[in-house]
C-alpha cells in the first residue's frame, strides 16, 4: 500500500531549480533513506513533502490524495511529520512544552507523552528545563518525541546525525526499531552513508536534484555508491 | 511628605500606561509589527464606548466587555485581511501599512467627530477618594489600576499556562516550524491582534473615564505606548507594566516640578534608557 | 519616450532647463502664486532629502518634521532675538539642525528599523514641546517674523522664491553627485545588505551617519526658508506630523531610491491638492490610504517600490 508517492517533482528556489523530475515512493511501514553530498537537493526534497516549498510543480500523493500546493499545517494534520534539520526546538519553551507541540497537530494514537518519556528515559528528569539547556543529542530526542507525538503516518527525519558524536548518534538509532513498531513510515536523510544503508529497506541517492541511484542497501556495491554521490 | 500623593498618583496612572502599551508590546513581541495605528485604535475605542454610552446610559466601565469584544473582532479582521499579506523579510512594510492607516483613521474621525474634546461620563466615581492617611487616593484610578494589573495577569497565565499561549510562544519562535505541528500560524496571529485590539480598547475607554480626548489624541498615545514597551523590554510580559509605573511617576513628578511639559519628561526617561540600557528593564531578546 | 529619458544628456538638459523656467518665474507669475512655487520647491528639497535617508541610506525617518521646524525656530530665533539679517538665518537654520542631527544620530542609530523610525518620531516630540515650552520662542501662540519690517514686503515673495529656487536647485544637484559619488554608492549597498557592505569594507555607520546629518541639514533650511515665507511660525504647524504624511506620500508615489522620484511626487501632491481644495481633511484620508496601497503592493520591500518607473522607464539610479 503505496503511502507516500512521488511523480515527476520539481522545485525551485527563486529562478534555481532545486530538484529535477524527482519520482519514488514509500510504502506503509517502510523506512526509506536518502544520501547525497551537500546542496544535492535533499532537505529541499524534505521541505517539498511538507509543505513548506512554494514552488513546485508534479505531484505529491500521500495517502491516496494530492497534498501538492496544500498548506503545511494540513499536511501535518494529515500524518506527515517533520524532524527539521538542526532540530528547530522552541527556545522560549521547556523540554516538556516541546513536546507537548506535537499535540497541537491533533492526532491520536500510540504516541503520548508517557510513551515518548518510555522511549527517551533521559528526557523525563529535563522536562521543566529551557529546550536550549540541554545538549545537542538531548535536543535531537526532543526533536523526534515532538514529531511523533504528532502521531504521524510518516516520519520525515533530516539529518539526526548532524553536529552529534558517534555514540549519540548510535543511541538515537538504537531507538529506530521501537519507533518503528508503532507502524510509521521514515523518510530519513542522513549524511552517513553506511548508517544509512543499515537502517533502510530502499536507498535513493541524490546528485544535483536528480536520483542518480536507488536499491537497496545490501544490493549496492561501493562503487556504485560513490560514482552516483560524486558524479563523474 | 509632600510628594508621596505625587508618586502614587503616578503609580496609579502607570498601572494604565501599562496596559496602553501591553497591546504594542504583545503585537510586536509576536508578530514583529509594529501598529502605528495603535494611538488611533485607543482613540476609535473612546469615541465607541463614547456613543455606547450615550445609547445605553450606562456606566463606561460596563461596556468594557463589549467593547473589547468588538475591537477583538476588529484586530481579527485587520490581522487576517491586511497585516497577514505583509509578513516578510522587510519589517518596514507593515509599519508603512500601520502609517497609512493611522493617517485614514484619525482623519476620518476628524471628518466625523470634529476638533471638539469629549470625555466619557463616569459618574460619580471621578470624585469619590479613599481617605489614607497620608493621601487622598482617587477610587476612579484604583480602579483602574485593578483592571490593568488583571489584564496583566490574566494574559500572562494564557500565554505562560495554556495549549493555546503555548502555541503563540512557540509561533513566535518560528513559524515556519510550528506548521509540521499542524499550526496555521496565520491564524494565531490573528488571535493575537484581536487580544492586543481588545486590551488595547479596554485601555482606550479606561483613558477616556480619566481624560479628555479628540480624534487627534491618538499619536501622543501611540508614542507613550511605545516608550512602555522599549523601557519595558522585549521578550517580557512583566516589563511594561514596570516601565509604566515608571513612566507614570517621572510624567506626574514632571509635571509638578514643571507644569506645561506635558510628556517632556516620560520623553526624556525613554532616550536616557536608550543611552544607559538598550534592552530596556527585563529586556531578553534584542531589537 | 524612454529612449529619449535614458539620453546621456537627458539629466543635465532636464536640469539647465528647470533652472532657466526658475529664473523667470519671478517675471511671469503674481506673488501669489510666487507664493505657492516657492512652496513647492522647499516641499520638493524635502521630499529630496527624505529620500536620500529612505531610498538611499535604508533609514525611515517619521519625525522630519524634527529637523523642518527646529529650522524654521533657527530662522526666527536668529533674526528675531539675535537681529541678524534673514541670509544669517537660513545658514543658522542648516547649521543648527545638522549639529542636533550629528549629536542625536548616535542615539538613535542604536535602533533598528520600527524602533528607529517611531524614535525619531519621539525626538520630534520632544523638541514640539521644548519650543512649546519656551516663551522666548513665542510659546504656544507662535511669534511673526520681525525682520520682515526692514524689508520691502512688495519684494519678500521674490526674494523667498529666489532662496528657495537656490536651495532646491543646489540640493538636487549636490544629491545627483553624492549618488554618484563614493557616498551614495555606499549608501545603496548598507541598503541593500548592510552586512555584505560592511565586510566589503565600507564603513556603514559613517555613511549613514552623513546622510542623516546632511538630509537634516538640508531639510532644516528649507523648513527655515518656509515659516520665512508664511511670515509666521507656531509649534503646531511647525512639528505637524502630516509633514511626514505629505513627505511620505510624494516619495512613494514618486518612486523610492530614485532622483526623478521626488519630483514626480511632488507635482502629483500639489496636483491633488488643487483638485481637493478645502477638503484637508479628506486630502489626509487618501495620502493614508495611498501608503495602505504601497505597502500591499510593495514589490520587494520598501526600497523596491518604484511604480511610475515601470511605465515611464528608468531615468536616473
Amino acid at each position: 500500500m503505496k503511502l507516500l508517492e512521488l511523480n515527476g517533482l520539481n522545485a525551485f528556489h527563486g529562478d534555481l531549480q532545486a530538484l529535477h523530475d524527482v519520482s519514488f515512493a514509500i510504502v506503509e511501514g517502510e523506512v526509506v533513506a536518502i544520501i547525497g553530498a551537500n546542496g544535492a537537493g535533499k532537505t529541499t526534497l524534505m521541505r517539498s513533502i511538507a509543505g513548506l516549498l512554494p514552488h513546485r510543480q508534479g505531484e505529491i500523493i500521500f495517502d491516496g490524495a494530492s497534498i501538492s500546493g496544500k498548506r503545511a499545517d494540513l499536511i501535518s494534520r494529515q500524518g506527515i511529520a517533520s524532524v527539521p534539520e538542526g532540530r528547530c526546538l522552541y527556545p522560549s519553551l521547556s523540554v516538556e512544552e516541546n513536546l507537548k507541540m506535537g499535540l497541537a497537530a491533533g492526532r491520536r494514537g500510540y504516541w503520548t507523552l508517557q510513551t515518548v518519556y518510555e522511549l527517551f528515559p533521559a528526557l523525563k528528569d529535563l522536562r521543566r528545563r529551557p529546550a536550549t539547556a540541554i545538549s545537542g543529542g538531548q535536543q535531537q530526542m526532543v526533536a523526534i518525541g515532538r514529531a511523533l507525538l504528532c502521531n504521524p503516518r510518516l516520519l520525515l527525519c533530516d539529518e539526526l546525525s548532524l553536529g552529534l558524536a558517534p555514540k549519540i548518534v548510535a543511541e538515537i538509532y538504537a531507538c529506530f526499531a521501537r519507533i518503528r513498531q508503532s507502524g510509521l513510515a521514515i523518510l530519513l536523510v542522513e549524511q552517513d552513508v553506511t548508517r544509512a544503508l543499515e537502517v533502510s529497506s530502499m536507498v535513493h541517492c541524490f546528485l544535483k536534484g536528480r536520483i542518480s541511484l536507488s536499491g537497496r542497501g545490501d544490493a549496492l556495491g561501493l562503487a556504485a555508491i560513490s560514482h552516483a554521490y560524486f558524479g563523474g | 511628605m509632600d510628594w508621596i500623593p505625587t508618586i502614587l498618583n503616578g503609580l496609579l496612572l502607570g498601572g494604565l500606561y501599562g496596559l496602553l502599551g501591553l497591546g504594542l508590546a504583545l503585537v510586536f513581541g509576536i508578530m514583529r509589527i509594529a501598529n502605528i495605528a495603535h494611538g488611533e485604535i485607543i482613540v476609535m475605542a473612546a469615541f465607541f464606548g463614547l456613543m455606547l454610552q450615550r445609547l445605553t446610559g450606562l456606566n463606561p466601565l460596563l461596556l468594557l466587555p463589549v467593547v473589547a469584544l468588538v475591537f477583538f473582532g476588529l484586530g481579527y479582521v485587520l490581522q487576517i485581511g491586511l497585516l497577514n499579506r505583509l509578513l516578510g523579510e522587510d519589517p518596514l512594510v507593515p509599519l508603512l501599512a500601520t502609517f497609512g492607516l493611522s493617517t485614514m483613521l484619525r482623519n476620518l474621525m476628524g471628518q466625523g467627530f470634529g476638533a471638539d474634546i469629549h470625555r466619557l461620563n463616569s459618574g460619580r466615581l471621578p470624585f469619590i477618594s479613599l481617605h489614607m492617611g497620608f493621601a487622598n487616593i482617587g477610587v476612579l484610578p484604583l480602579i483602574i489600576l485593578a483592571i490593568s494589573t488583571a489584564s496583566f495577569v490574566v494574559l500572562a497565565l494564557v500565554i505562560g499556562r495554556t495549549g493555546f499561549g503555548r502555541m503563540v510562544r512557540a509561533t513566535a519562535d518560528n513559524f515556519h516550524v510550528v506548521q509540521m505541528q499542524g499550526v496555521n500560524y496565520s491564524r494565531i496571529y490573528a488571535l493575537v491582534m484581536g487580544i492586543a485590539f481588545a486590551l488595547t480598547a479596554i485601555a482606550g475607554v479606561l483613558l477616556g473615564m480619566r481624560t479628555t480626548f479628540t480624534p487627534y489624541s491618538g499619536v501622543e498615545h501611540m508614542l507613550l505606548a511605545f516608550e512602555v514597551v522599549v523601557i519595558g523590554g522585549l521578550g517580557s510580559l512583566w516589563g511594561p507594566l514596570l516601565a509604566g509605573f515608571a513612566l507614570g511617576v517621572v510624567h506626574l513628578v514632571g509635571l509638578r516640578l514643571d507644569p506645561d511639559s506635558g510628556l517632556l519628561y516620560p520623553d526624556l526617561l525613554f532616550f536616557l534608557v536608550l543611552l544607559v540600557r538598550p534592552q530596556g528593564f527585563a529586556g531578553l531578546r534584542q531589537t | 519616450m524612454k529612449t529619449l529619458l535614458r539620453h546621456r544628456f537627458a539629466v543635465p538638459a532636464a536640469g539647465i532647463s528647470a533652472c532657466i523656467v526658475l529664473a523667470a518665474l519671478p517675471f511671469v507669475l503674481g506673488s501669489g502664486d510666487l507664493g505657492l512655487a516657492t512652496e513647492i520647491l522647499l516641499v520638493f528639497t524635502m521630499a529630496q532629502m527624505w529620500n536620500l535617508l529612505a531610498g538611499y541610506a535604508g533609514l525611515l525617518s517619521l519625525g522630519q518634521a524634527a529637523f523642518i521646524g527646529m529650522g524654521g525656530y533657527a530662522l526666527y530665533g536668529v533674526t528675531n532675538l539675535l537681529n541678524l539679517p534673514i541670509y544669517a538665518g537660513i545658514l543658522a537654520a542648516f547649521v543648527i539642525t545638522a549639529l542636533v542631527a550629528a549629536l542625536i544620530a548616535p542615539l538613535l542609530f542604536r535602533l533598528r528599523d520600527a524602533y528607529f523610525a517611531i524614535g525619531t518620531w519621539v525626538f520630534a516630540e520632544i523638541v514640539h514641546i521644548l519650543v512649546t515650552k519656551s516663551d522666548a520662542l513665542g510659546g504656544s501662540s507662535g511669534m511673526p517674523l520681525l525682520a520682515i519690517r526692514n524689508m520691502d514686503i512688495d519684494q519678500f515673495p521674490v526674494i523667498s522664491f529666489a532662496c528657495a529656487a537656490v536651495l532646491s536647485a543646489g540640493a538636487m544637484l549636490f544629491a545627483s553627485l553624492i549618488i554618484r559619488a563614493r557616498l551614495g554608492l555606499a549608501l545603496m549597498a548598507v541598503r541593500d545588505n548592510p552586512l555584505a557592505a560592511a565586510s566589503a569594507g565600507i564603513d556603514v555607520w559613517r555613511s549613514r551617519f552623513l546622510a542623516f546629518v546632511l538630509s537634516a541639514g538640508v531639510s532644516g533650511a528649507a523648513g527655515g526658508i518656509y515659516f520665512m515665507s508664511t511670515l509666521f511660525i507656531d509649534p503646531n504647524a511647525a512639528f505637524d506630523v502630516n509633514w511626514t504624511v505629505i513627505l511620505l506620500f510624494i516619495v512613494i508615489v514618486g518612486g523610492i531610491g530614485t532622483l526623478s522620484g521626488p519630483a514626480i511626487g511632488t507635482v502629483i501632491y500639489f496636483g491633488l491638492r488643487q483638485l481637493l481644495l478645502g477638503q484637508q481633511g479628506w486630502f489626509l484620508v487618501l495620502m493614508g490610504g495611498v501608503a495602505v496601497l504601497a505597502a500591499v503592493f510593495a514589490p520587494r520591500g520598501i526600497s523596491g517600490m518604484r511604480f511610475l518607473e515601470r511605465w515611464v522607464g528608468q531615468t536616473a539610479p
